[in-house]
This record gives structure tokens, sequence and C-alpha cells, in this order.
């Protein structure tokens, strides 16, 4: 049967259900004439209806959880655990079971919490539980229960405690709220526990009423600081740093510090304080919402319901409780002891009368007044139905930054461009690029959810834009202008060919394209500086709209972007640091410029938007008088700013921004397997030039590292690859880079900016002795020497920049005179030469074809090159035994192909073995041991692609 | 060996990229956590409480998240993500009882009524697994409703905003899903 067979049978069914009981038989033999084949099911459902009861109707869950406690018998009564005999169950919570028991030795009763058996994998429990007794046992207080003992019972962990008479809190508020005394009493006690607690450097991390026990003789006591941490203990702390993050809290008590994955310090614990004082009082939770996720999002957002004056909580007690409830901990008291204190102050002073229904006006004054853009954000979230993440809370004060991350397919990683991604004009969209180590492909992903569509034909596509209607996607892919439907349901179609700026990859001279409403996409820039149009609909051959008015090394015109009207149109023209922003039109060939900017420039809803630092800015753009207005003004949104073509972020023209965030942490340098797999982490790669030479013995790392962060001398450091342990080998003021080894590991041949240009340099591994000039440019005929390779041979073979621009292949033999030959030299690039083991190959990379393939050649004979890459490579290396070549693919895939270094022939295709984050421009960006299992390279944190619902919300307040 | 918070956020995240594999290593740690939310619900203090089991599982499927990764994930991958965790872990754990009661010589692997107003009706989980595969070759829509609604326990409204589709849309398909799966269950005893 297919699926469109089941949804007729489906439609029968239920209007045979909605039918009366008359009706039913007729309408099943109706439908059972009109369909035979479908006779069987359609009597079998009408049967099966009959006795449905209540089949399915009680979730799985209610129906398995005995099933699911079966591996913990409870123990029987008068067994022995230790010296404990168990006398019955008290309680059975989800850690574990606490029975009452007796200390047969000082015939004293105890309880005794036996934890849950945790499978196999039960190392981290048991340590929780061992920690929550020893922490918990050094504390001597009244408001803390006390620890005697711990033990283990058959792999299961327990623990023994003075035993409590009375009821928690919980149980104590399923029968309504407190009285204020009480309540204020109660939370008096508990911030005395926690004074003595935080003094001790224990944070409890998970109070909660169910955490809080009321005896019958009135004391108040704190159970459970079994995910506390020793917060001054960094021995302590270590073996608990596993547990950092997850969230162990039942979520309601949570403070907005925890569930951001923040700091956490005594001044959590206040917030729960404040959340279980606020129930107390009120008989109801601060931030209840029927789902655990929307409670996370009211605690983080929302400010705690108007409910205490009401309850009749005075002003006093009202003003602690919001206190102790604010965000940001430093807002709240700052010490348990702080808290204690102004209870007691309450108590002392006789409760003032309380006015019900108006809060006191220091409060209502406290709230910072909400903006109309606010609620409009929220309507607009309404309306679109997409992100809705509370529909039972949608109120007008949505929250501020809705935001998520974008995730490329499995399999692949977001591009190393900033600019390759567009949110839809609807806002509906994020089309982006995704690299797979099959190439490039253009995804496209709904923002209502996480399903991320690849679309066919889409292979090495770059910088999708989206057209007006957001049905369309255009493209850039090889050198053509291309166009699809964002559903991916019709066949891609090419537009024009586009002639590319050359190295556009890192230059962020990326084209782009602009789409208006009559089907007429401007694009560009184009290798002659000027910007395209073409009409979608029409075809035929594209036509400047732009003409360069100087050099073409200052006028490249690029990042068109249509105004309102549709005719007039926003680009970038110059470089560096003077781009001006331009207005072109469609009908005239005058252009208006508007402004300067550091930074390239997108537009949307009548602002423009531009980088500054990490920041994006934004201004109101007047699209009739063509003036800037305002001052830019700042967005909340940390911007990636280490990735070529400098945007990294989208607008749409509802107002959804979609940028990539700057990782919070920093990349490693990581050993990866042949699949991309991580298998070992040197250390932070914090590196410069990106260039990686491990030694011949695979002892050390050499790189090139700032001194400092951030500063500009670059020196050549070695990294002991057991240890992680790097000391510097060079120590000059200028930049140091890409350094690689002599084949008996005793010397690093770099290169150095200390005499202006590059010029190489050698120095002994063992740091002995001064840094020795190669070639340097001071006495050259060429401006760059660099990224060398060393020959078993003694031949050094290295990257030369000649007057005329290109690089070209130079030789040096070490133990010789030194002189320097041409080995490769030609109008376009040679460069990244890197000798086979048995030094008779020298693999690298040129441009001849228009783009960098690799090449091989024999050394040193001058035999004709063998292309072994086939879309394109760049930073050829070896595997230790000459058998195989790899290099980097344009997309960024590492690439392997077979080589017979006897014969010296390639073998077969070149494979594909795993997407990397290499970035162009970097010289050598990873090494490959010697048996070519394993490849060390920068891997960062995955690329952060988030989307904000409105950008407004980014605007500081 | 002890399993790293990281572990877990990288798995749910390969996971919610779909990689199954990934939910092969998850199960296990849901698992875990599910049984201390069942251990939960029959203490007598949960019960008093008025806890739903649908409270719980979302509890413990937020207990297992590094918050500062996965963040603000939508509501509707939310409740796909947790039913199809469920489904997997409450399926595993009949597997096991009924190799358990198979070295017994006792009844099949079954979902028994426990501590509810009403007994609930007898459901042979497996089978019901089974059952449902198949229906999904057929139409993969009503089975997710299943998942959703009988392993994730999430309601109608709650169903339809996972699968983006109308109440209407659910309330028929599983209809006709519950009919079905009735049929094929009997059919399954009497062969």
């Amino acid at each position: 049967m297919s699926t469109d067979r089941w949804r007729l049978l489906s439609g029968w069914h239920n209007a045979w259900l909605a039918a009366g009981a008359d009706e039913r038989d007729s309408l099943r033999r109706q439908f059972v004439e009109g369909h035979p084949d479908l006779a069987a099911q359609a009597n079998a459902l009408a049967s099966a209806s009959a006795g449905l009861g209540g089949f399915l109707e009680t979730p799985a869950l209610a129906l398995v959880a005995r099933d699911l406690t079966l591996d913990d018998p409870l123990l029987d009564v008068d067994s022995l655990v230790g010296p404990y005999r168990i006398v019955g169950l008290m309680a059975r919570g989800g850690m574990g079971d606490i029975y009452r028991a007796t200390d047969v030795r000082l015939q004293r009763d105890v309880a005794l919490k036996l934890l849950a058996h945790a499978g196999t994998d039960d190392t981290q429990r048991i340590e929780r539980f061992l920690q929550e007794a020893r922490v918990t046992a050094a504390l001597d207080h009244a408001n803390i229960v006390k620890v005697f003992d711990v033990g283990v019972l058959d792999g299961r962990p327990y623990l023994v405690a003075e035993l409590l008479d009375g009821e928690t809190l919980r149980v104590r508020l399923g029968r309504g709220p407190l009285a204020g005394e009480e309540a204020t009493r109660i939370a008096a006690d508990v911030a005395a526990g926690l004074v003595v607690a935080h003094a001790a450097g224990l944070v409890h991390r998970d109070l909660k009423p169910d955490n809080i026990f009321l005896t019958r003789s009135g004391v108040t006591k704190i159970l459970d600081f079994g995910i506390a941490k020793l917060t001054d203990d960094p021995a302590v702390a270590d073996g608990l740093s596993t547990l950092t993050g997850v969230l162990l809290g039942t979520a309601g008590y949570l403070a907005p510090e925890q569930i951001r994955g923040d700091a956490v310090d005594g001044r959590t614990d206040l917030f729960a304080l404040g959340s279980m004082l606020f129930e107390m009082s009120t008989g109801q939770r601060a931030f209840a919402r029927e789902h655990t996720i929307d409670t996370l999002h009211a605690i983080l957002h929302d400010d705690p319901p108007n409910l205490l004056p009401a309850a009749g909580v005075s002003p006093d007690l009202t003003a602690i409780v919001l206190r102790l409830l604010e965000k940001a901990p430093a807002a709240r008291f700052q010490s348990a002891a702080g808290v204690e204190r102004a209870l007691a102050d309450l108590a002392r002073t006789p409760a003032a009368p309380s006015v019900p229904k108006t809060p006191p006006r220091s409060l209502v004054a406290a709230r910072p007044p909400r903006l109309v853009w606010i609620a409009a954000a929220a309507l607009t979230l309404m309306l679109g139905g997409t992100m809705l993440l509370n529909r039972r809370n949608v109120a007008p004060e949505m929250p501020e930054l809705v935001e998520f991350p974008i995730l490329p397919p499995e399999g692949s990683s977001h591009t190393n461009l900033a600019v390759d991604f567009n949110v839809s004009p609807d806002g509906r969209h994020v089309a982006f690029i995704a690299n797979s180590k099959a190439g490039s492909s253009l995804c496209v992903r709904s923002l209502a959810s996480v399903d991320v569509r690849t679309i066919r034909g889409t292979d090495g596509a770059r910088n999708p834009f989206w057209s007006p209607d957001s049905q369309s996607i255009g493209f850039f892919a090889g050198n053509q202008l291309k166009t699809v439907k964002a559903s991916g349901e019709a066949a891609v179609v090419p537009l024009t060919s586009v002639s590319m700026p050359e190295g556009w990859e890192s230059s962020g001279m990326a084209p782009a394209g602009s789409w208006n409403s009559q089907d007429i996409v401007v694009f560009g820039p184009s290798s002659d500086g000027n910007l395209y149009q073409i009409d979608v609909k029409r075809g035929g051959m594209a036509t400047p709209v732009t003409t360069p008015v100087a050099t073409r090394a200052t006028s490249l015109h690029r990042r068109p972007s249509f105004l309102s009207d549709g005719q007039r149109f926003l680009y970038v023209g110059g470089l560096g640091t003077k781009n001006e922003l331009r207005v072109g039109s469609l009908t005239t060939p005058d252009t208006v410029v508007i402004g300067t900017f550091e930074s390239p420039v997108s537009y949307a809803e009548g602002h423009v938007f531009f980088t500054r630092g990490g920041n994006v800015m934004a201004q109101s753009l007047n699209e009739e008088t063509l003036r800037l207005e305002g001052d830019p003004v700042p967005l909340r949104a940390q911007l990636r700013t280490d990735m070529p073509g400098n945007r990294g972020f989208s607008v749409s023209t509802n107002g959804r921004f979609v940028f990539l965030r700057a990782p919070k942490t920093e990349p490693q340098l990581t050993w990866v397997d042949r699949s991309g797999r991580p298998v070992g982490v040197v250390g932070a790669a914090e590196v410069s030039g990106g260039s990686l030479d491990v030694s011949p013995d695979g002892q050390q790392l050499a790189v090139s590292k700032p001194v400092r962060d951030g500063e500009a001398q670059n020196d050549i450091w070695l990294i002991d690859l057991a240890t992680g342990g790097a000391t510097p080998l060079t120590d000059d003021h200028a930049g140091d880079y890409d350094p690689t080894w002599s084949p008996d590991g005793k010397y690093v041949v770099f290169n150095s900016t200390r005499l202006g240009g590059l010029s190489l340099f050698l120095r002994a591994s063992d740091g002995s002795g001064v840094d020795v000039p190669l070639a340097t440019f001071e006495a050259s005929e060429a401006d760059k020497f660099a990224v060398a390779s060393w020959s078993r041979n003694d031949i050094l073979i290295f990257n030369v920049l000649t007057k005329n621009g290109d690089i070209d292949l130079w030789t040096m033999s070490m133990s010789g005179d030194r002189t320097r030959r041409v080995f490769v030299s030609s109008t376009q690039s040679e460069l990244n030469g890197t000798f086979s083991p048995n030094g008779r190959w020298v693999a690298y990379q040129s441009n001849a074809s228009g783009r960098y393939e690799i090449v091989i050649r024999p050394f040193p004979d001058k035999d004709p090159a063998r292309t072994i890459s086939r879309d394109g490579g760049k930073y050829p290396r070896w595997r230790g035994d000459g058998k195989e070549v790899f290099f980097v693919s344009p997309a960024g895939t590492m690439m392997a192909a077979a080589f017979d270094p006897t014969r010296g022939v390639a073998q077969g295709e070149p494979q594909p073995l795993f997407a990397t984050q290499i970035r162009v421009g970097d010289n050598r960006p990873y090494a490959v041991a010697k048996d070519g299992q394993r490849f060390l390279l920068k891997v960062g944190p995955d690329q952060q692609m988030v989307a904000v619902m409105d950008w407004r919300t980014l605007l500081d307040r | 060996m002890t399993r790293g918070v990281s572990d877990l956020t990288g798995l749910l995240q390969a996971w919610s990229r779909g990689d199954a594999q990934a939910l092969e290593q998850l199960a296990p740690l849901v698992h875990l956590e599910l049984r201390g939310v069942a251990r939960r619900m029959l203490s007598r203090e949960r019960q008093a409480d008025g806890w739903q089991p649908t409270d719980l599982v979302q509890e413990s499927y937020v207990r297992l998240l590094d918050w500062r990764v996965v963040r603000w994930q939508n509501r509707a991958h939310f409740f796909a993500t947790t039913a199809r965790m469920m489904r997997r872990v409450l399926v595993d754990a009949a597997r096991a009882r009924r190799a358990v009661k198979r070295g017994r010589g006792v009844d099949p692997a079954s979902l028994e009524g426990v501590d509810v107003a009403a007994p609930a009706p007898f459901v042979d989980v497996l089978a019901l697994e089974d059952a449902l595969t198949a229906l999904a070759a057929l139409d993969p829509r009503p089975s997710q409703v299943v998942e959703l609604r009988f392993f994730g326990g999430f309601s109608v409204e709650e169903t339809a905003e996972a699968l983006g589709v109308s109440v209407r849309t659910v309330i028929n398909d599983w209809n006709t899903a519950r009919a079905w799966l009735r049929h094929e269950l009997t059919a399954r005893d009497a062969g």
C-alpha cells in the first residue's frame, strides 16, 4: 500500500468514525465497493475501532516504570548493610532509596541512602556520591543535615546521615502557601546554613523544596550537598569538572547563570532561595511553565509574576524576594549573610501593612520601560508562528533574544568564508554552503525546524542570494551564475558566465548578487571591476551597470544590494580602509557616494549594516535623500572576525538576523585519523600563519606563534608532542613564520620579516647558536623567500616572490656553496614545493591551469610535471614512505593521492578523506604522521551560525 | 570509565544532525536517566506532587543537555527528540525484560499497568514496535504521531507542533493508527 492509499483509507476511516452508528455500515460498503483493494484494511479498521478502549492512551513510560526499576531490588527489613540494620523504606528518590536503619554498634537510628545501580558506567555516580558524603560531613551546622558514614554495598554506594523527623518543604508546599513569618524563618534558616557552606567554599547548586527538610521540632535542614562544588579546592573541583554544565537541578529553581553554563557561586544558591521564598509566600512557582524548556526560558527572560502583593506579602519581604530573583548575580544580595541579616531585620520589625494588588512604587519604577519594538517583534513571532518558544505564555514581553544555532548537515561543515550564507527576505529560511568531503553544496534550512535540505546539482556553489519572493536562490559555481528553486524541486538553471576576480577567496572580493522584483539580478565584482546585470527570465548576455572610475586595483565594485525601489542599488567601491558606499542605478549611469566605511556593507529595512571591530553597526539610510541619518549603533552580536570575506551576517527584510558568532573556545591543535575523527589533542592552536611541521623523529612540532596574544612579534616555537610543553626557538621583534625541519632534525629553517620582505633563516633546533641568514631580501633580486622543504640530499626548495609578482620555486644546496638555482619558473605561480622522502620528487602547487593544482616533478631533472589533483589542490604533503601525497581541495577537503615513488606515477584518482576547517591563505596548515594515518591540524569549535528573530533586539537599551 | 558531559552534548548534537550511531551510544545514558525518572514516578512523594510522566521525561532530557552549546533549539525539535529517545529506550527495556523472562519461561514482554487509576490495557511493546515500523513504511506521519503521543507522552497539540501539521491531522492519524495497530497486534496474537 502506498502513502496515498493509506491516506485515502485514513480519510475514510475518520469519516466513518464521525458518522452515526446507522450510517457506518453503508459508508463502509460504499468505500469497499469503490476501493476493492482496500476492502480488507477498511473492514479491519472498522472492527478494531470497536474495541480500542484506552489502547495506547497511557504514555509508555507510565506503563513501563516498574520494569525500569527492577534492577534495584529493595532491601529486606532486618538485613544488614555494614553495621546498619534496615528498619524500613522511607522513600524512593531519583538517585536512590532512603531507608530508616539502626546503627547496631551505637543503637542509634539513622537514615541510610542507598544509591541506585547505574549499570556498568558507574564511576561518575559513585564519585558524585562519595563527594557528597565528604563535603557534607565536613560541615557542622544546625541547618545542614549531619552525615555520619559512607560505604558501598554490591556496587551501590550508600550514605548514612542523622535521622530526621518531619517532612520536606516540597511536601509542606503541597498543602498550600506558608504564613509570612514561617516562610521568613525557614528562609533565614536556609540562609544561615548557606553562610557556613559558602564560607567552606561549597555551593549547593541544587537547592529546591525537595532538599529542604522541616523537622517536627521546627528546625530547617538543608539536604543533599551532593553536587556541591568545592570552589576553592582545585583538586576536588577537578574531580567534579565533568559535571559542570550538566543541569542536575530541578529546572524551576535553577539560576540564569546555571542555564547559561556560566560560572556558579554562592549567589546561585541565593537565586534558588528566592525561588523557594516566592513559592512559600504565594503557593506558586516563580517561573513554572508546562514544559521544562519553557521554564528555563522563563528563568532567563521573564520577570517573576506580580503575585507577591496580592498574596499579602509585605513590601519589605517582596523587595527581598525580587532582589534574590535578579537575573544578574551582581544585582542580587552578594552573600547569604546579607540575606540572613535582611530577613532578621524583617522579623524584628512588625510587619508593615501590605497593600494588596499595588506593587510598591519603587519596584514599578525599577522596571525599564519596554520599547514599542519589542511588542512588534513579539507580534512578528506570533504571526510567523515559526519559533514560538512558549505559545502559552506569549505576552507583549517576548524573549529579548531568541536565537539558535544553524548546524550543517551530517558529515559536513560550514564553509570557511563569512559570506557564504543569506537569510531569505521573508526571514523563513537560511541559504548556506556546507562543505562535505564530496565538495560544497547549497543548503536551505527553515528557521522553523532543524531540517537542512541539500539542494541537488549545486556542487561548488558559493555565495547564495535570494529572489525577493524568497522562492528562488541565485549562487555562483565555478565561473557561472546560476539559479535554483529554494524548494529544490526544479533543476538548476545556469544564467551566465562570470569572470571572477583573481584570488577572490582570500581577498574579501567574493562575488555577490542582488535580485529585484522585476527579476533583474545585479552581481559582481567581475575581473574587470564592474557590476553586471542580467534578466533572470530572459537570460542572454550580462551587461555592465557600473564602470570603474579609477584603476582596477582601487575600484572593484562589489556587494550590490537593491534599494526598495528595485531600480537603485547600494554597492561598495574602493579597497581596504577606503570602502565607499555608493548608489548606482539600472536606468542612469550616475553614481552617488554616500559614505566611507572600514568594512563591507549590507542593506536591509532602511538600515545600512557594517562591521567595526567585532561588532555589527546599524545606521539609518534615507532612501529619498540618500543620506545616512543619526549615529551608527552597535548590535550585541559578537561576530566572528577571523574569516576572509569579513561580513559574517545577513539581515532579512523583516528583521531576522543571522550571523557567525565569535567562538567561545579556541581552536585546538588536534590529531585526527583518516576519517577526520579526533584521536588526540596537542593543545591550544594559538599559532600564526598556520604552518605546522613535525620533526623527523615525530617528537616535536615546529610552529610560529605570537609571543603574547595579539602581538605582532611571532617567534618559532617547538612544542613537545608528548607533553604539549612549548619553548621558543627564535626571539626577534619581527615575525618568524613557516618553520620546516632538516631531515636529521638538527635544524629548523624559517622565514622572517626582520629584514623587510621575507628572508630565509636557519637555526639549530637545540636552540644553540644564532639565526643564520640563508636567502635574504636585502641582497636579492626577489621580495620574498618562504616555505622551504629540505630533502634528504640536503637540497632546500622554497618559494620566491619575483619582481613580476608571481611565485617561483628555487633550490639551494645546503651542503655545498648554497648557490640558488631556479627549479620552476613561469609567468604563473608555483609554490609550496615539498620533497618526497627519497628526495627524488617534488610535489608543489601550480596555477598554470588557472587554478591551483598539485603537480609532481622529478628532482633534479626537469621532466614535465604530472598533475595529480583533479579539481584543484593546495599544500601537498608526503607520507613517510612516499607512496601517498596529501593535499587540500579548494573546498577544504583533505585528499589522498596514491603515488609510486619508484616509477614516479600517480595511481588512480585522488580520494577524499575528510572535511577540514583549513582556510585559504595559510601555507602548510597541517602535518602528517609518517605512516599517513594521522593528521595534525587546527580543529576549531564548530562554526556557530546563529539566527536571531529580530536584529533590533540586539540593540543596547 | 567516566563519561564526560561533552560526550553527551556531542552525541546529542550528532544525533540531531541525523547520526544514527550517536543514538546507539545515547540510549544507555538515557536509559539510566529514565530509570531515575521511573523511580521517582513510583515514589509516594512524587505522586503526591501530581507531576506527569512527561514532565519528568522532559526534565531528564534537559538534564542531559549542555545548554551552552545546544541552547535554544525549537520546541518542535525538542518534542521530536524526546519522543524518539524514549521510544528507543523503552523498547530496549522491554526487549531486555523479555530476555530475562524467557529465561524463566514466563509471559512475553509487556507494558503492564502500574499505579494508574484505571488499569491500562496490556500492550506488547515489542509487537507494537514491529507494527509501528511497518506502518512507517506505509506512511511515516501516523507512526510519528504514535511515537510522540504514546512514547513521548505529548498532547495532540504538541504533536501537531512537532510535526508542523494541524491538530485535525494529528487526530485523524492517531485514530487510524491506533485502530490499525490494534488490528495488527491482534492478528499477530491470533497468528
